[in-house]
């Protein structure tokens, strides 16, 4: 016993002299998870380094020559073990590599290399057959149901449906350390109807002051659900991320779920950036114009053997459906609300809800539809369309189960949805409570119509609204048409201008009808005028007489004008007296009264005068009148005159 | 002389009035035409056909409560909440004592309320002026306006010929109807004003306010049929709406009936 205590106390010692060594000695390995991989297809690099203690610097990656690298993951952990010695700490760093071989042949992945306290540490070459996809051999990665990279068997189209774990489709090609975007999609290959997602992200050397999209890609064929995470603050977010063996600071741009809408090769155009750094002053220094490659996806049709009858080819995904009323008892008139909610994943925007059957005594309104997505990677969520139902009579409804068909891409099959039937009961006398149950789990039954009310014989007149009204013409409202018119604005303004306007025309009328001294000699003349025309006429036929007459006329009507007093009656001695006292020039006065006694004279001996002397009178009273119309007269009173 | 002054005072406000109606009268047989072609699509049960004859007449600005209450009822019918509930609000516009309308838009608004009802917390009362300048229809404050400020004109005229013991009353009268005139005036001159800011009712079930005039923006909230909001604003095909509260947002103007 004590000998077996003493072999065990020494193989122990022995045991945890050689952990020490072991320990203390840093490890720096490299594994790949096969050595043979097919065109196309990727592997795992993984790249272990185990240190206790001791500054660890200069990790330069591997050389991947001939391959491209997908994806980088650096890690680091910590292991504790504790013993007989005391505790022991050991460094674990690891770097994960997801590599895609691009070509046929025989590659070896470098070494990696990692300075430990200053020692060089190396891993060893691997190499790597590159063989076509058909002879390659499967991944070691235990606990999985298939090998990574390997297309699932069960799918009908060899490498359709990449699953969760696989890296992201790149279309970039291989780059030295620059600035660039970069497109990534879960698949290049899909059906009509299946999710895509697509992420742009912005990859710098170095931090940039400006970025702006100068052109969105273009996404023709596909209906597009915007998955671009909310930024928390403005601006990119940037952080640091291993890319290739070397550092970026990465910044997602969008990111979008595509389903695409028919079969054939669709492009999503490429994303166009410019990136600039500028000075103190916000001076551009250095502008950058960055551009993706353009992504073309392969959409295959949906599978046509097992398709429903007229399938929608948007109901691409998993989904599940539950309809419920909100009550399953009511009065009538009284409103329920029918409510059709598809949950899961795909493209429930765009997924066209199974239609409401017509339902004989009820009134049906426009659906409200409403589309919840659940944040996440996929394009999940709900979808809820709510029916207004309205019944117009009472007895008992069932509504009949709702259908809906869809395709499964994962399984490559057609699967359908069914919900259970509806039952509501429908009274008139107004005694049904308001529904809390949920009638969703009723069992249907096949509604009869009949009801107690209708056995009752009573006419029951469910909430409406009032009919439509059928004149024969239509009447017009003329008053609101008028006040939207034009037309008001002239009433408003066509009186005052038209009470302005006749008050205008009544002051000229007044103006004008007052006996003012330039209308008095306008009067005069044309009298004067008048007269003297009669008198020609008189002459030319011979009546001298009455032409010595008019004459006369005209120079006494003339005079009494002019002075503004009669001169009727007057003597020639009187009239000479007034003609002097209105300022008349004594040789006018005089060869005024000549004439008039010419006149007078010839009036009673018409016989004693020629025709000449008739035409010389009438010329000696024209020039008089003349003359008495441009002397300045003053007015004169009978009475002064006979004074 | 005097006679030429009244023969030509005449002729204008004859002038005026001609003037006054409507510009671009539409034919009324080309109206009825279309009125009887909606009503006899909708007593077929074609609610489609009938909304299409209702609105084609509704493109030519006629302005009638007949035509936007069969409208409303037509889009009831229809299933079309929101539209059936700015029709019938159209219809009050024009004829607050319309009780059919009235009516339907009271079941209208209940149906939508059982949907969803858009509840606006903090709503503040609509300003005095805009309740004063609302006490009447449109059609009743311009005729009265016309009638009281027609009438002073006529009795200032009158008072022009009038003999000295009666340009008093006349003078009087003048005076009064003018007051009344300009009374009726402000009520027209506050309607104007507010029709400067419309109102107008959110058509679709649910829609969501953005916070710019693009779909690219943010969704401020969401509203429902049959809301009533202030239209403040138009960029293109987007309009810029306000609740009763002083939220404010931009609908696409298609999915606002405006009042």
């Amino acid at each position: 016993m004590q000998i077996g205590l003493r072999l065990s106390i020494v193989g122990l010692m022995i045991g945890f002299a050689a952990g020490v060594a072991r320990a203390a000695e840093p490890t720096f390995v490299a594994r790949v998870d096969r050595t043979q991989v097919g065109v196309g297809e990727s592997f795992t690099l993984e790249i272990t380094l185990s240190v206790e203690g001791g500054r660890v610097d200069g990790y330069r990656p591997p050389d991947l020559r001939g391959f491209r690298t997908l994806a980088e993951r650096p890690s680091q952990s910590t292991q504790m073990q504790m013993g007989g010695g005391g505790t022991f700490v050991r460094q674990v760093y690891g770097w994960h590599y997801d590599v895609l071989a691009l070509d046929r042949g025989s590659f070896s992945v470098g070494p990696a290399r990692v300075r430990v306290d200053g020692r060089e540490l190396r891993t060893e070459k691997i190499a790597i057959a590159v063989v076509d996809s058909a002879q390659a051999q499967p991944a070691r990665r235990p606990g999985r149901g298939l090998p990574f990279g390997i297309p699932n068997p069960g799918l009908p189209f060899p490498g359709l449906g990449v699953d969760n774990d696989s890296p992201p489709a790149d279309t970039q090609p291989g780059r030295g350390r620059r600035n660039f975007l970069r497109v990534q999609t879960n698949k290049l290959k899909a059906y009509v109807g299946d999710e895509i997602s697509v992420e742009w992200s912005l990859y710098l050397t170095e931090r940039q002051d400006k970025y702006g999209t100068t052109a969105e890609p273009r996404t023709d064929g596909f209906w597009v659900e915007d998955r671009t995470p909310a930024s928390p603050h403005a601006g990119l977010s940037l952080t640091e991320q291993a890319y290739e063996g070397r550092t970026y600071l990465v910044a997602p741009l969008m990111k979008k779920a595509l389903f695409p809408l028919h079969p054939g090769r669709l492009t999503i155009s490429p994303l166009e950036s410019e990136i600039s750094r500028v000075d103190f002053f916000g001076a551009t220094l250095r502008t950058e114009r960055l551009k993706t490659e353009p992504l073309t996806i392969e959409v295959l049709p949906l599978p046509t053997a097992g398709q429903p009858p007229k399938f929608d080819t948007s109901a691409v995904g998993h989904f599940t459906l539950r309809v419920e009323v909100d009550r399953d008892r009511v009065n009538v008139g009284e409103a329920v609300t029918l409510k059709l909610a598809i949950s899961g994943q795909g493209n429930l925007r765009k997924l066209a809800a199974p239609p409401l059957p017509r339902l004989d005594g009820w009134k049906a309104y426009e659906p409200k539809v409403s589309v919840t997505l659940d944040p996440g990677e996929r394009v999940a969520g709900t979808k809820v369309v709510e029916y207004l139902l309205l019944p117009e009579r009472a007895g008992v409804t069932t509504i009949p189960p709702f259908s809906l068909a869809f395709f499964d891409p994962e399984r490559g099959t057609y699967g359908s949805e069914e919900s259970n039937p509806l039952r509501i009961e429908v009274s008139t006398d107004g005694s049904q409570p308001v529904g809390t149950r949920p009638a969703g789990a009723v069992p249907g039954t096949v509604g009869s119509g009949s009801s107690a009310a209708a056995a009752r014989g009573e006419n029951v007149l469910a909430l409406d609204i009032r009919p439509p009204r059928n004149r024969p013409t239509l009447r017009r409202d003329l008053g609101t048409s008028f006040y939207q018119s034009r037309g008001l604005l002239l009433v408003v303004a066509a009186p005052p201008l038209a009470l302005a306007l006749t008050t205008l025309l009544a002051f000229a009328r007044e103006r004008l009808s007052k006996e003012t001294e330039s209308a008095r000699r306008r009067k005069l003349r044309r009298l004067a005028r008048r007269r003297l025309r009669t008198a020609e006429t008189c002459l030319r036929e011979g009546r001298l007489a009455q032409a010595f007459g008019e004459i006369e006329r005209v120079l006494r009507e003339f005079l009494t004008g002019k002075l503004g007093t009669q001169i009727a009656g007057l003597s020639w001695d009187e009239l000479r007296s007034t003609l002097a006292q209105a300022g008349l020039a004594p040789p006018l006065v005089d060869a005024t009264l000549a004439a008039l006694e010419d006149c007078y004279r010839a009036r009673f001996a018409p016989g004693s005068l020629a025709a000449q002397e008739v035409r010389a009178v009438r010329d000696r009273a024209s020039e008089i009148i003349l003359q008495i119309e441009k002397a300045p007269l003053r007015p004169v009173s009978l009475p002064e005159v006979r004074s | 002389m005097n006679a030429d002054i009244r023969r030509a005072g005449t002729w204008l406000l004859a002038g005026t009035l001609l003037l006054a109606l409507p510009a671009r009268e539409v034919r009324a047989d080309l109206l009825d035409e279309a009125w009887k072609r909606g009503n006899d699509a909708y007593f077929r049960g074609d609610f489609a056909g009938a909304i299409a004859a209702y609105e084609q007449l509704d493109r030519q600005n006629v302005v009638s409560s007949d035509l936007y209450y069969n409208l409303g009822v037509a889009h009831f019918r229809q299933g079309s909440l929101g539209r059936a509930i700015w029709s019938f609000e159209r219809t009050l516009a024009v004829d607050p004592d319309d009780e059919d309308a009235r009516f339907n838009l009271a079941q209208a608004r209940k149906l939508a309320e059982r949907r969803v009802l858009d509840k606006i917390e903090s709503a503040e009362r609509e300003a005095l002026w805009i309740r004063i300048a609302t006490l009447l229809t449109a059609s009743t404050e311009t005729w009265i306006f016309v009638g009281l400020y027609l009438g002073c004109f006529v009795l200032l005229f009158l008072r022009r010929r009038a003999a000295d013991d009666s340009r008093a009353a006349l003078t009087a009268g003048a005076a009064i109807l003018g007051t009344g005139a300009l009374l009726a005036g402000v009520l027209l001159l506050g309607r104007m004003n507010l029709d400067r800011i419309p109102f107008g009712i959110v058509l679709p079930d649910m829609v969501a306010v953005k916070e710019g005039a693009d779909a690219a923006y943010r969704t401020s909230f969401e509203v429902h049929a049959g809301l009533r909001v202030r239209l403040l604003d138009r960029d293109q095909d987007w309009v810029r709406v306000r609740l009763a509260n002083g939220l404010e947002g931009w609908l696409r103007a298609e999915d606002v009936g405006r009042l």
